[in-house]
């Protein structure tokens, strides 16, 4: 039986390693998810989980510990956010190709230079290729789900690839939210005890540890090949295990992306993170003045939902598609337009570039944006393929 | 056989496999034979990217074939065997030995903040420092522990600084354990291995000097005679340094001259007088700091 | 596979649609198939091992002058130097890489390195 509680974004995901029942957790403190490195320790002093910890001396080392202690056969955890993500990277192609479910917890921030501390998805967008997988979370309720959900995923035999779970920096980390926590029972039917498969255990007197691979120059490919597979596999698993998830505990998140009103919708905004419950309030708005707009929130980023956002956007009568890109570059954009390639009447996509470093977009931007779209259709054209949106003008700058 | 080598020969069996891929005559496949007889085959033991790639091998195939060691990337071995070592304590293995055999580019540079944090943290592993003063696997460039004035593809007139002292430093972390060792001298590698491996001694280092043939531009068959002048001339003096007693472990009464030492190796081919007078000048300060450090830790001070 | 060599050849096999796509690895294990086959007596495969190196000396372990004092199979970076019965030291030609250290460190000057005759 699920109980109620009120918890922090942060806590929710350190909730969800303890109910997932971590075996280890590789901390350092960052800028906004050192939370859940501290809630977890206190979940160990005070006798609640049994778990390995190292308070490293710096993201890369403890990337690493937690790659050492996934190598020895139990369930590890780490928390971290952009420049820790950053320093990171290096061992995080080694842990993917090594292909040893893990899951990290990352609060989304944006990175220096210019030093900013807020919300912004530039450090798991330079992620994109290490071969991790990427779920992002719009509530703190998601927060706690997903991190169960996610160990399911990664320890999948059909995927054996380490997880981000992602949500926004300080709108999700430092809010509160009421929260159904479910109980530990029910966690543990959902997910079994963490079995490192047979050929994880080469050492001769069976300690289970990964032997990983040293050059191994003929057979290159073929490695990379079967890892790819992994990823690809993701997406089926990704919906299943969310749907078993619904039927367990109530509550589903729509596996790989979740579409709101868009099967008669013309104008459809993308979102990914926390602005998709705006995104839903300004399309409930929208609808209400007769306005015909939808929103898709693509949830799983790695692998990235190409034929099911292909099949929710050509079912829909959509002729524009405005992507709320949280990256600087423009990349979000250029992820939705690629996945959109293979239909055969391509609404235009048009980018927002908006909220870098925990912007504010309220609702009246996300009207704007989508009327913006609606004139696009009428005009049947766009004039920027991608544009900054709302930025101040010099008149503003009085007004800090 | 000798009296000297019966500790060696305790452990008859090999557990590293002929078949990797190290240069002939390279000092590093001494060292890994010694040190996986002294953990005999069992528990962890595991290499970083460098040349311990070579004695590593490609896996499941390679010299490693019968142990099993995962080989983690260059400059990660502190997190990893900090992870590794954490792991094993909370499911229940504490027993379990996890013995690291890395390169001195790891360990002096790429990996050298995250060595610095692991013994630190204090975590229960034993390492072995295969020390070729250089990053050979790459060719032969400079690292932290690359000697005064000696030639490498970075330091084509000779290298102006003086190295690091991997024990010293880690004796000013209050490590248990930590040596110098060298080829040459395996029975003194061993029992040093053996030390470094109990459990009151964790974490432990051991720096052991390794020549490498093409870059130090030895001949190969030379090798452990190098090595061996290196520590009779007073190059490479052998010291251990356990919870508090500092000693010699091989006192040399007469040290031999450094130019034997020196015109064996052609990174040395180009050294002149005042060149040798600043080597030696480097040998008799590290000298006195280890006629220190006896007194210090036999608190005659 | 076929392996092509002229140009032409190639140009008809693709008129042709006559390709052999190759052999896709399911699991790890497939990839792995080389090295349980080709491992000999004590593990380690030949495809790795000096075989096909070009060795242009070899040593020869004069067995009346060992004095036994096992310093060769104490040197050896490959440790392919073992003990025999009577207490005398050979060694397992095909890894030998003839670095020359046991030779150059036998104190009764019994390991010779011999040049081979090609």
């Amino acid at each position: 039986m699920s109980k109620i509680d009120y918890l922090r974004g942060n806590e929710a995901a350190a909730m969800g390693a303890k109910l997932a029942r971590i075996g280890f957790m590789g901390a350092y403190p960052m800028v906004p998810s050192s939370e859940v490195m501290e809630t977890i320790r206190t979940y160990i002093e005070k006798g609640e989980l049994k778990a390995g910890y190292v308070e490293a001396d710096g993201e890369k080392a403890s990337h690493l510990a937690t790659f050492g202690a996934a190598a020895t056969g139990i369930r590890a955890f780490n928390a971290t956010s952009s420049q820790g993500l950053a320093f990171m990277h290096e061992g995080l192609h080694m842990h993917a190709g090594s292909r040893m479910p893990t899951v990290i917890a990352i609060a989304n921030r944006s990175l220096f230079v210019p030093q900013g501390i807020h919300c912004d998805h530039t450090d798991t967008i330079s992620q994109r290729d290490t071969g991790w997988l990427q779920i992002h979370c719009e509530t703190i309720q998601e927060v706690l789900d997903t991190l169960i959900q996610a160990y399911k995923i990664s320890e999948h035999k059909e995927v054996r690839t380490p997880v981000f779970v992602c949500y926004d920096g300080y709108f999700i980390s430092h809010s509160l939210e009421r929260v159904a926590v479910p109980a530990q029972e029910e966690v543990d039917r959902f997910l079994p005890p963490y079995d490192p498969e047979e050929w994880n255990k080469t050492v001769p007197d069976g300690l289970p540890v990964f032997t990983s691979f040293g050059f191994l120059d003929n057979w290159f490919m073929e490695f990379k090949y079967i890892q790819w597979r992994g990823v690809e596999a993701a997406k089926q698993v990704i919906a299943e295990v969310d749907e078993e998830f619904g039927k367990r505990f109530g509550r589903r998140y729509g596996g790989l992306l979740d579409p709101y009103l868009t099967r008669d919708a013309e104008v459809i905004l993308v979102t990914t993170g926390s602005h998709t419950s705006t995104a839903r309030f300004a399309v409930n708005v929208m609808r209400k003045t007769g306005r015909r707009v939808g929103v898709i929130k693509i949830r799983s980023f790695r692998p990235y939902p190409r034929e099911a956002l292909c099949e929710a956007v050509g079912a829909s009568q959509a002729k524009a598609v405005i992507v709320l890109d949280r990256i600087f570059n423009g990349a979000y954009t250029d992820e939705v337009k690629s996945a959109l390639y293979p239909l055969k009447d391509r609404p235009m996509v048009k980018g927002f570039i908006c909220g870098l470093n925990g912007r504010d977009v309220a609702t009246y931007n996300m009207i704007d944006m989508a009327m913006q779209g609606f004139e696009m259709v009428k005009k049947g054209s766009l004039d920027q393929e991608v544009e900054y949106y709302f930025l101040r003008r010099r008149e503003d700058q009085g007004n800090a | 056989m000798l009296k000297k080598y019966e500790e060696l020969f305790s452990v008859k069996e090999e557990f590293m496999l002929p078949c990797g891929r190290s240069c002939p005559g390279c000092g590093g496949g001494i060292i890994t034979r010694f040190a996986l007889k002294a953990v005999e085959g069992k528990n962890f033991v595991l290499s970083s990217g460098s040349c311990g790639t070579n004695t590593t091998g490609i896996f499941p195939i390679g010299p490693m074939a019968r142990v099993g060691v995962p080989v983690t990337m260059l400059g990660a071995f502190g997190g990893v065997f900090s992870g590794i070592r954490e792991a094993l304590n909370v499911t229940g293995r504490e027993d379990a030995t996890v013995l690291g055999i890395v390169g001195d580019g790891d360990a002096a540079d790429i990996g050298f903040g995250l060595l610095s944090g692991m013994i630190e943290r204090r975590h229960k592993v034993a390492l072995i420092i295969q020390d070729n003063q250089g990053y050979a696997a790459t060719g032969g460039q400079r690292s932290g522990t690359t000697p005064l004035k000696a030639w490498t593809r970075t330091t084509p007139d000779g290298k102006k600084q003086p190295p690091k002292q991997l024990p010293f430093i880690f004796m000013a972390h209050d490590i248990p354990y930590t040596a110098t060792a060298a080829i040459s001298h395996p029975e003194d590698l061993f029992a040093k291995i053996k030390k470094a491996l109990k459990p009151e001694n964790q974490p432990s280092l051991i720096q052991a000097l390794s020549p490498c043939v093409p870059n130090w531009k030895i001949d190969p068959k030379r090798t452990i005679e190098v090595a061996r002048l290196a520590v009779e001339t007073g190059f490479w003096p052998l010291y251990e340094y356990e919870r508090g007693s500092f000693r010699r472990t091989v006192f040399i009464k007469e040290k031999k001259p450094l130019q034997e030492f020196l015109k064996l190796q052609g990174r040395y081919a180009h050294v002149t007088e005042e060149d040798i007078r600043d080597i030696q000048h480097y040998m008799d300060e590290l000298e006195r700091k280890i006629e220190g450090y006896l007194r210090f830790y036999s608190q005659e001070i | 596979m076929k392996i092509v060599k002229t140009f032409y050849e190639t140009v008809d096999l693709v008129k042709r649609g006559d390709f052999d796509f190759g052999w896709r690895p399911e699991t790890i294990e497939d990839l792995c198939q080389e090295g349980p086959r080709c491992l000999p007596s004590r593990g380690a495969p030949a495809s790795v091992t000096p075989d096909f190196m070009m060795r242009e000396y070899l040593p020869k372990f004069h067995k009346e002058k060992c004095n036994r004092c096992g310093t060769c199979w104490v040197f050896c970076p490959l440790g392919i130097i073992y003990e025999e019965e009577d207490g005398s030291y050979d060694y397992e030609v095909e890894f030998c890489r003839a670095c020359g250290i046991c030779a150059h460190e036998c104190p009764t000057q019994a390991i010779e390195m011999v040049r081979l005759i090609k």
